[in-house]
């Protein structure tokens, strides 16, 4: 018989991204040990290190266990369409796409999450 | 020679009171800019945080010192509508001198009692010349002048110590942003003012009650006298602007006793310590101490470095001991007649007196008896400016260093969540009570005595109402958004952390972005009765934190099953129904839907131990989850990363009855950005937390009941239907 069990779902995929050409954008994790990881841009899974440019997201600048960290610059478009509608005009767009799915660790043993 | 300037004076003086007023202040205005310029580089407040840093850190302004405020209350055509922070203090630092009878409150005489120590011109002369501009013949002290509770009295308007505290206070707990910019364009331009009046304690002139306004007159007359040390040090700007030992911080915790100037910010003046004659000027060498005090007992002023008749006369620098010694005269081949100092115990300065210019000329013609009068020329004022300029810096960024010290530091509550709160549907609902510790995290100064304390949230709103959970890539309001809490009266802060609750009517929306939170502290701390304590954190944005159920659909080997179809998959009764037998081996392979009962929630520090969620320690309780449920709360909280431990007392399979107890699970949780950060470029930054669809919802993160096969594709569940409905939660207490 199985039995159902709490798991943690974290992030499964992105929408509504910056731009209205976004894809969606899973983070699967971390290469133990390097600054690498995996992404599925809807679908197709691809290797990330800081500094690749993921289309219509923006460019990695962190790979961690928790979450991938992309950034965009705005243009100046951007910003003066941010400025007439009396919003917050910022420079960059830093976006953080947690890791897809943490699974629960069994009570008692939460030290290994601060490992 | 005394006379014969005297003359120029009167003679000038109808010229003068029909033009304009001159400028007597002590430094001038570029002068001024430059020390409060430079101040601002030099001054750390508790030892370790730049004002930059502090502005950033502690009362959320992302551009610390260079963001904008508008000041647009009634002001001089001369002062700029909008500046930064930085700006403000440098108009503080010009505007001091305005109107012109405002500097005759710039004097201080450290060897007179406080209630006395003012301009008070025995020059007969100059007292008539300023009485009839000023109106007065004696003014008050500037060190009791720098904490009058009124300035407003003609004179260029109120911007003392205490307009700059409740200006202060003003812009730290005002609601709207208008206000609060105001608040601190006052603030920043008060204690510019402040600065002023310590700058000027280091110029001779104010210290030896000598009101040396014959070269402002001149100026303003349009001509040109010898000069002054005001004068040449602004056309001067190699001038050292640091290097000075610096004094000693530690005479900001001595009380003045002086109920006029109660504030310990006067001790930059003077710290009574020196006392002429009876203490010699040695003292003046120890670091403690005012800077009136060292430029009174080391330095001679234009009209002191002579025994008057009818003026004050100072015992140091010691005339008597004064030694020759011939340096080049500022302009010409002619060696000049100088003095240095002798051994009369103060600072060692070489020239501190000259022969005047006349002396020079009639000695040079051979005319009888030269050098029966002492001046101060620009070699003079050149010693003189490279030992009190980076002085003036130095006590003016004491200023900046005592104004800003009150620190209060903020943490956690022991309950880990600062806030926690309802969800209403399309995210309306809003906190309504914050909780957090705080503590006195000023150095060596304690409150003493009873004070009160408001909590303060920064936050922007998203255009148009849009829900940040649906769509957190919304546009953010420029303008931000203030809640203030109720006061928290009669609070007695310590430098051990102690919790409160924070009331907030109306609440502060959920549906917010950019959170900072901001203790403020008015009350006493040392010798301040009225001082400001500020902290601040930025938290992370208002969190939603779902707990649900799942288990209405289970994949095995990758295929998704609807498991709450008890029509498609009936209970495993072989041989009958074997639906649930889906991979033909003789065993169910699905177990779903199920049902959870009372599964608490609680959310925790992942520094700290794991807590066990009970009856009575959840953040949120569900009493029955049934399948494609789930509940939600708002939270708020200051961790990037979080732990979640969930208990459930029951979980059970509906198909087959069976009973799961107590099953407890820790998992860690990403905190929620949407805020806005200064990048390493310098260049704002918005950084957003994505969410998600999941199930008809917008997610950040979610803990979900679901079966142990179905974990590898949870991700292909996502669109699946129906939308989990969301129930009731019991939030804890606020």
């Amino acid at each position: 018989m199985k039995s159902a069990s709490l798991i943690l779902l974290a992030l499964l995929s992105v929408a509504g991204a910056p731009g209205s050409e976004a894809q969606t954008l899973r983070y699967m994790g971390k290469d133990p040990d390097a600054q690498t990881g995996w992404i599925e841009v809807d679908g197709v899974p691809s290797h990330v290190a800081p500094g690749v440019e993921v289309p219509a997201w923006g460019s990695v600048t962190a790979v961690t266990d928790h979450e991938l960290i992309v950034e965009r610059r705005r243009s100046e478009a951007e910003k003066a369409k941010a400025r007439r509608e009396g919003a917050l005009v910022h420079d960059a767009i830093e976006i953080h796409i947690p890791r897809d799915i943490v699974e629960f660790f069994p009570g008692g043993v939460g030290q290994r999450l601060r490992q | 020679m005394f006379f014969v300037r005297h003359f120029v004076v009167l003679a000038l003086s109808v010229a003068f009171l029909a033009i304009s007023c001159p400028s007597a202040g002590a430094f001038n205005e570029t002068t001024h800019r430059l020390i409060n310029f430079r101040a601002n580089d030099v001054a750390l407040i508790d030892g370790d945080l730049s004002l930059d840093a502090f502005l950033k850190g502690s009362v959320g302004l992302v551009s610390g010192i260079l963001t904008q405020f508008s000041d647009l209350a009634p002001r001089q055509s001369d002062i700029i509508l909008t500046n930064n922070a930085f700006e403000w203090l440098l108009v503080g630092a010009t505007q001091e001198d305005e109107p012109f009878c405002r500097s005759a409150r710039h004097f201080h005489d450290p060897l007179r009692a406080w209630s006395d120590a003012g301009l008070n011109s025995s020059d007969p002369v100059s007292a008539a010349l300023i009485a009839a501009v000023c109106g007065a013949f004696s003014f008050p002290s500037s060190a009791i002048w720098s904490q009058r509770a009124n300035q407003d009295d003609g004179v260029g308007g109120p911007h003392s110590w205490l307009d700059a505290r409740t200006s202060f206070a003003t812009a730290l707990t005002s609601v709207a942003q208008a206000d609060r910019d105001r608040a601190w364009a006052n603030t920043f331009r008060s204690i510019g003012q402040v600065m002023h009046l310590v700058a000027d304690a280091s110029v001779p002139e104010h210290v030896r009650n000598d009101p040396h306004i014959l070269e402002s007159v001149f100026q303003k007359a349009g001509l040109s006298g010898y000069g002054n040390y005001d004068f040449w040090v602004e056309q001067h700007p190699e001038l050292p602007f640091s290097g000075a030992p610096p004094f000693d911080r530690s005479i900001l915790r001595q009380p003045t006793n002086v109920p006029e100037a109660p504030v310990p910010i006067a001790r930059l003046i003077d710290t009574d310590t020196y006392t002429g004659a009876a203490s010699g000027p040695s003292v003046t060498l120890n670091p403690a101490i005012g800077i009136a005090e060292f430029a009174n007992a080391n330095f001679f002023s234009e009209d002191t470095g002579n025994r008057n008749l009818l003026g004050r006369n100072y015992p140091y620098p010691a005339i008597d001991l004064l030694v020759p010694s011939l340096h080049p005269a500022p302009s010409g081949p002619n060696l000049r007649r100088y003095y240095k100092k002798g051994a009369d115990g103060g600072l060692l300065v070489d020239p501190v007196l000259a022969e005047c210019v006349l002396d020079e000329a009639a000695r040079a013609a051979g005319l009888p008896a030269p050098g029966t009068y002492n001046c101060v020329d620009e070699n003079v004022w050149r010693a003189t400016a490279n030992e009190m300029v980076p002085r003036a810096v130095d006590y003016a960024a004491g200023v900046l260093e005592y104004f800003f010290r009150g620190r209060l530091e903020i943490a956690a509550p022991d309950r880990f969540a600062y806030g926690l709160s309802t969800y209403q549907p399309g995210n309306t609902g809003g906190f309504n009570t914050l909780r957090f510790k705080v503590r006195n995290a000023t150095p060596d100064e304690d409150p003493g005595a009873a004070g009160r304390m408001r909590a303060i949230v920064q936050y922007r709103k998203p255009a148009a109402g849009v829900d940040l959970i649906q769509n957190p890539f919304a546009s953010l309001s420029a303008e931000l958004y203030f809640a203030v809490s109720e006061i928290v009266p009669d609070v007695v802060l310590t430098a051990d952390f102690r919790e409160f609750a924070f009331t907030f009517r109306p609440p502060f929306p959920a549906n917010s972005a950019d959170v900072f939170l901001m203790v403020v502290y008015e009350g006493p701390l040392g010798f301040e009765h009225d001082a400001v304590m500020v902290g601040g954190k930025d938290l992370l944005e208002p969190d939603p934190l779902d707990v649900g159920n799942a288990t209405d659909w289970e994949c095995v080997d990758g295929v998704a099953y609807q498991v709450s179809d008890f029509v498609q998959y009936p209970p495993f009764h072989p041989p009958g129904q074997t639906q649930r037998d889906v991979t033909g081996d003789g065993n169910p392979d699905l177990s779903g839907p199920a049902v959870s009962h009372n599964t608490f929630t609680k959310t925790f520090d992942l520094s700290q131990s794991t807590p066990m969620p009970s009856e009575a320690n959840f953040d949120q309780y569900l009493p029955l989850t049934s399948f494609a449920q789930y509940g939600r709360v708002m939270l708020l909280q200051d961790q990037p990363t979080y732990g979640a431990a969930v208990l459930s007392r029951d979980v059970v399979q509906t198909p087959s009855g069976a009973v799961i107890p107590n099953d407890f699970r820790v998992a860690a949780l990403q905190g929620v950005y949407n805020d806005s950060i200064l990048n390493p470029r310098g260049q704002i930054q918005r950084r957003i937390t994505a969410s998600i669809p999941y199930r008809g919802l917008a997610l950040h993160h979610a803990i979900l009941l679901v079966s142990d096969s179905t974990l590898p594709c949870v991700g292909a569940l996502n669109l699946k239907e129906p939308d989990l409905t969301r129930i009731p939660s019991v939030v804890a207490a606020p």
